[in-house]
């Protein structure tokens, strides 16, 4: 079937099978930022945003998002670039398999709550598993951040 | 799961005769349809149907099945109705992507015996409407199920509860929860469903004055079973301790 759909701000025509996940069809198109950790929407890996919210494109078929809007990290690298140095600070990202994901998730919540709480952070990133980290490192990368923020460094 | 057509039906009918067929299966957030491994004819996707909205009418309060479980979470009448409970039920479910996509229909009709929104719509007195079978109670439809009809809209009564309570209980975050309940008090009446997995959820109602009896009788009134996550005797205990939890916080606050 013949899909049309928005991505990263431009428009693609794609023929995709009716049962071809969103992960698949963007991995296809070059956004090799898009991982495949568990296929079983448990990972958080897979983290796109449809129509500006974060989903799991494992487990979004690509028919569904026929005439929506899809942004993936490649399309956001000016957004994201405003953190992901102060995670790498905290040796935060070790393989960094999960980092585009957890990047993703992250620019969701700080576009929702530009000023949460740890605890909100933990909660909005306990989809986003990391083998490597352990976590406290990505909590502390990012509380550097809004601190900078605050304190008008960035 | 795979499927070789796909089909966005315009009108609840045309989906309800979608869902008659064999061989075809009816999608909501696919969260769970995706863990099976096996081959359909066609996968009915409900999202043009206008089943994504939460209002108020003078009967109530009415969800569309489409409604994903973030929606639900976040919605302020629901909040209010609930609450609160509805937040502190629906969070702890794997993560913000995934409910933006699971649905509180898909979570209702799979009838799971862990489910957080099943178990606080029960509690809250739900009814479930079914383009078939029509407007049903939430706890007749959890013990019998309706194959092969098409969940559209869950119903709240329009009295809203004076006290809401929910607990849940994981072994580790994000996992399933191994049991989660709720209780609703309005006036006199507390009403409360336990969902023991792998048992299916039980309601009981209780006069309020009865509070210390509650405990004990949920715990040893109910059915429960054991599997990995934990025994039935653990499950047995955590329902009495839930249960005088929810009573302290209803008796502070009420
Ligand atoms: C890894 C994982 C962890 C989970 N953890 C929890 C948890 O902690 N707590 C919890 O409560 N739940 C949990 N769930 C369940 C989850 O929240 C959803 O309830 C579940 O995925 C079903 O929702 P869905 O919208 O994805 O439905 P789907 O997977 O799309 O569908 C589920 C079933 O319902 C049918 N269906 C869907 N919509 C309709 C409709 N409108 N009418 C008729 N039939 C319909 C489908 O055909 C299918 O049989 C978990 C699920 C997974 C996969
Ligand atoms: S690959 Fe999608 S959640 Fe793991
Ligand atoms: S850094 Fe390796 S999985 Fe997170």
């Amino acid at each position: 079937m013949e899909i049309t759909f928005t991505l990263n701000g431009k428009p693609v025509s794609v023929s995709v099978s009716p049962d071809t996940p969103l992960l698949d069809l963007l991995r296809s198109l070059g956004m090799k930022s898009v991982k495949c950790g568990c296929e079983n929407t448990v990972c958080g890996l897979c983290t796109v945003f449809l129509d500006e919210k974060p989903v799991l494109s494992c487990s979004v078929p690509a028919a569904r998002v026929s005439g929506k809007s899809v942004t993936t990290l490649e399309g956001l690298t000016e957004e994201a670039e405003a953190f992901i140095g102060f995670i790498a600070d905290q040796g935060a990202d070790q393989c960094g398999f999960c980092n585009p994901g957890y990047v993703m998730n992250t620019i969701a919540l700080l576009r929702e709550n530009p000023d949460p709480t740890d605890d909100e952070i933990r909660a909005c990133l306990a989809g986003n598993l990391c083998r490597c980290s352990g976590y406290e490192g990505q909590l502390r990368g990012i509380r550097a951040f809004l601190d900078a923020k605050k304190e008008g460094k960035r | 799961m795979n499927f070789k057509n796909y089909v966005q039906p315009e009108t609840v009918s045309e989906a309800l005769s979608l869902a008659k067929q064999s061989g075809t299966v009816i999608l909501g957030g696919m969260m769970w349809l995706n863990l099976q491994k096996r081959t359909v004819e066609t996968a009915v996707d409900l999202s043009r149907l206008g089943l994504d909205r939460i209002e108020s009418t003078p009967d109530g309060i009415r969800i569309g099945a489409y409604v994903t479980l973030r929606q639900a979470e976040t919605d302020p009448t629901l909040v209010d109705y609930t609450r609160g409970a509805v937040g502190k039920a629906l969070a702890p479910i794997v993560g913000v992507q995934f409910r933006n996509t699971a649905t509180v229909g898909g979570s209702v009709f799979g009838r799971f015996g862990f489910s957080d929104p099943t178990t606080l719509f029960t509690a809250l007195g739900a009814s479930v409407v079914l383009a078939e079978r029509g407007v049903i109670p939430m706890e007749t439809f959890i013990r019998e199920g309706a194959p092969r009809d098409l969940l559209t809209h869950i119903l709240l009564p329009k009295e809203k509860p004076d006290a809401v309570s929910v607990f849940a209980q994981r072994n580790s975050a994000t996992d399933f929860p191994a049991l989660t309940s709720a209780f609703c008090l309005r006036g006199e009446n507390l009403r409360v469903t336990v969902s023991p997995a792998p048992v299916r959820g039980e309601t009981r109602e209780f006069p309020f004055s009865d509070a210390e009896k509650i405990p004990e009788a949920l715990a040893n009134g109910l059915k429960f079973d054991s599997n990995r996550l934990a025994s039935a005797a653990y499950r047995a205990r955590l329902t009495g301790v839930f249960a005088s939890r929810a009573l302290e916080e209803m008796k502070k606050g009420v």
